[in-house]
């Protein structure tokens, strides 16, 4: 009997740390090997009791043209990808079945127009050091204005399945600006 | 009555012998008082420790590098699991170190999972996060037989479900019912095990709150069936306390019957509201959820009709006040759509409650019922009159009025209570 006890305790210890281990395997074989792509985002900066603080973005070019878009109504979503000309990420089209080549992003349907479906992007959230997120907020609503001013997040994707890497502000790293702006 | 003696003086009169005085000695040493002291004091402190190092970790520490904040995520963890096995394997008598040590792992848990979605964020389902954090911690509520742990998984199950927008047509928290129910043999097993202790009682809240402030993510199909579902549902835990799972714990009847009670006259209060009544309620029929309720506290009910001929007590016999509300309000629920000014039969009700209170309270002497009556007749003139232009020195006194009422009742009840 003690036997099994001590095996279901040594079972519960390694499960425990094996669903952060395979969090973090797989975001990490997204991120060595998947396909780089840029989406066009806006930061706010909101916090979350257990993570901290964190900038939202939300994102544009996520409608999609689609024949009868109501059959896309509470389904998962492959959003088929591909870059505009300024090297932006955004949506060919849209399928229910998994596309068999080609690169695409596992979603949901936000909100379904009139021949057009928008797309979730599902890489919201991007965590920073508690005084830096609202900074980085107040950084971009200063810029907002200027028409040349450009945010956008590189995301890494594989088999529909997408890891945020970093957040850019006019081609520099969020991160960067924000260590400069401190010193 | 507290007896301080001197134990030498005793020993020196003759009056106990050596032994005793050290078997005395040895008792209060070791008397429950000291080690609840020490229990409450070690689950205060583990739960604090747990919190600080989530709210450090929830500090984002970017200058760290990825490797180094991935190896820190462990760190707690760890940390917590080792202590653990040194308490599974030799301390599993003290309920001091099972607690801490449960709370410990319970937060190194939460701490190295939110470090790691900081460091690879996906989206942010914040209810998923708080779903797997509660699966991986239960198993620590039955090896540990943890009852701080059991309320932490209860209570971050329904948070986890709190987060699912009721509104929203997709996702349904479904798996708040796989951790409710999870927990329910251990909340069994409390209840015959340590039936006097506090976190029991603080279970016996929980429980019926948890069912309450989560249920109406369920409801799928028609939001007119939430009202009457909760009604059912309030009505069913007077009898449910009655039943052979709870038998003989007063403190049961107490939370479950207050938590019915006080939720039933809160609803009777929303609906003396002319707002509340925008809705066809006689879609209600059409509803799945609502059948799926009305079979599931149905087989609640046959089971109890079961116990009660097998242990030869009448559970049904509760305070006819309930059976009174239960069949009011669901006549006017349903036929409340079609009635003019419906809410002044809710007003009604609403006295009816009171009435019946002020006057239970007075003739058992019993403080308790007498105050919610008087509470319940100043919440009602209180919402009354900010609907209603009356102007404020009648107002003014009426309030003064039933402030004194108060005061008299109070009084009145105490010197009768001490004269018997």
């Amino acid at each position: 009997m003690d036997k099994y006890k001590y095996l279901f305790f040594g079972i519960m210890l390694l499960l425990q740390l094996a669903v952060p281990l395979s969090m973090i395997y797989s975001s990490e074989k997204i991120l060595i090997s998947g396909k780089e792509f840029r989406f066009r985002c806006e930061p706010v900066d909101p916090s979350d009791l257990f993570r901290g603080q964190y900038l939202t973005l939300s994102y544009k070019n996520n409608n999609v043209k689609v024949d009868s878009p109501d059959r896309f109504n509470n389904k998962d979503v492959f959003g088929v990808l591909t870059t505009d000309q300024e090297g932006f990420a955004r949506f060919s089209s849209a399928t229910i079945s998994e596309p068999i080549s080609g690169d695409y992003l596992k979603t949901n349907v936000i909100s379904i127009g009139d021949q057009e479906v928008t797309l979730d992007i599902p890489f919201q959230t991007y965590y920073m050091d508690e005084n830096k997120a609202s900074m980085a907020e107040q950084i971009y609503r200063k810029q907002s204005g200027d028409s040349s001013f450009k945010v956008y997040s590189k995301v890494r994707i594989l088999n529909g399945k997408g890891k945020l890497h970093s957040v850019f502000i006019n081609d520099s790293n969020i991160l960067d600006i924000l260590k400069n702006n401190t010193e | 009555m507290k007896l301080r003696v001197n134990l030498e003086e005793l020993v020196d009169n003759n009056v106990i012998t050596q032994e005793s005085s050290t078997a005395i000695q040895y008792f209060y040493k070791n008397s429950k008082t000291t080690n609840t002291t020490i229990l409450i004091f070690g689950v205060i402190g583990a739960l604090l420790v747990g919190l600080g190092i989530v709210l450090i970790i929830a500090h984002n520490w970017d200058d760290l590098s990825r490797l180094t904040r991935t190896i820190l995520a462990f760190l707690p963890l760890l940390f917590s699991q080792l202590m653990a096995w040194y308490v599974y394997k030799r301390k599993m008598n003290s309920a001091t170190w099972r607690e801490s040590s449960s709370i410990l792992i319970f937060f190194g848990i939460g701490a190295c999972m939110g470090l790691i979605s900081q460091l690879y964020p996906v989206d942010n389902d914040f209810g998923k996060f708080l779903l797997i954090w509660t699966i991986l911690a239960l198993p620590v509520v039955y090896l540990f037989k943890s009852q701080v742990a059991s309320m932490l998984c209860l209570v971050w199950g329904s948070w986890y479900a709190f987060q699912y927008d009721p509104f929203d047509e997709g996702q349904r928290p479904w798996m708040y019912f796989a951790v409710f129910s999870s927990l329910l043999p251990f909340y069994y097993w409390q209840m015959r095990e340590k039936p006097t202790s506090l976190v029991t009682r603080f279970h016996h809240w929980l429980f019926p709150i948890s069912i309450l402030i989560t249920i109406w993510t369920f409801i799928f199909d028609c939001k007119q069936t939430l009202f009457f579902i909760y009604f059912l549902i309030l009505g069913f835990y007077f009898i449910l306390v009655r039943t052979s799972i709870f038998k003989n714990y007063s403190d049961t009847n107490r939370s479950y019957s207050t938590i019915g009670m006080i939720g039933m006259v809160g609803l009777l209060f929303f609906f003396s509201y002319d707002f509340s009544w925008q809705f066809d309620t006689s879609k209600l029929i059409l509803s799945l959820s609502f059948w799926i309720t009305c079979l599931i506290l149905l087989s609640g009910i046959i089971w109890a009709s079961y116990d009660s001929y097998i242990r030869n007590i009448d559970l049904f016999k509760i305070d006819w006040i309930v059976y009174f509300l239960l069949i009011s309000f669901t006549l006017f629920y349903f036929l409340g759509f079609q009635i003019q000014s419906i809410n002044y039969i809710f007003n009604a009700l609403i006295l009816v409650v009171l009435v019946y209170y002020i006057n239970r309270g007075a003739e058992e002497l019993n403080l308790k019922k007498l105050n919610f009556g008087l509470l319940v007749f100043a919440i009602l003139i209180s919402v009354r009159f900010i609907d209603t232009d009356i102007g404020f020195l009648t107002r003014g006194l009426l309030f003064m009025v039933v402030g004194a009422g108060f005061f008299a009742a109070n009084y009145w009840l105490i010197k009768k209570q001490k004269r018997n």
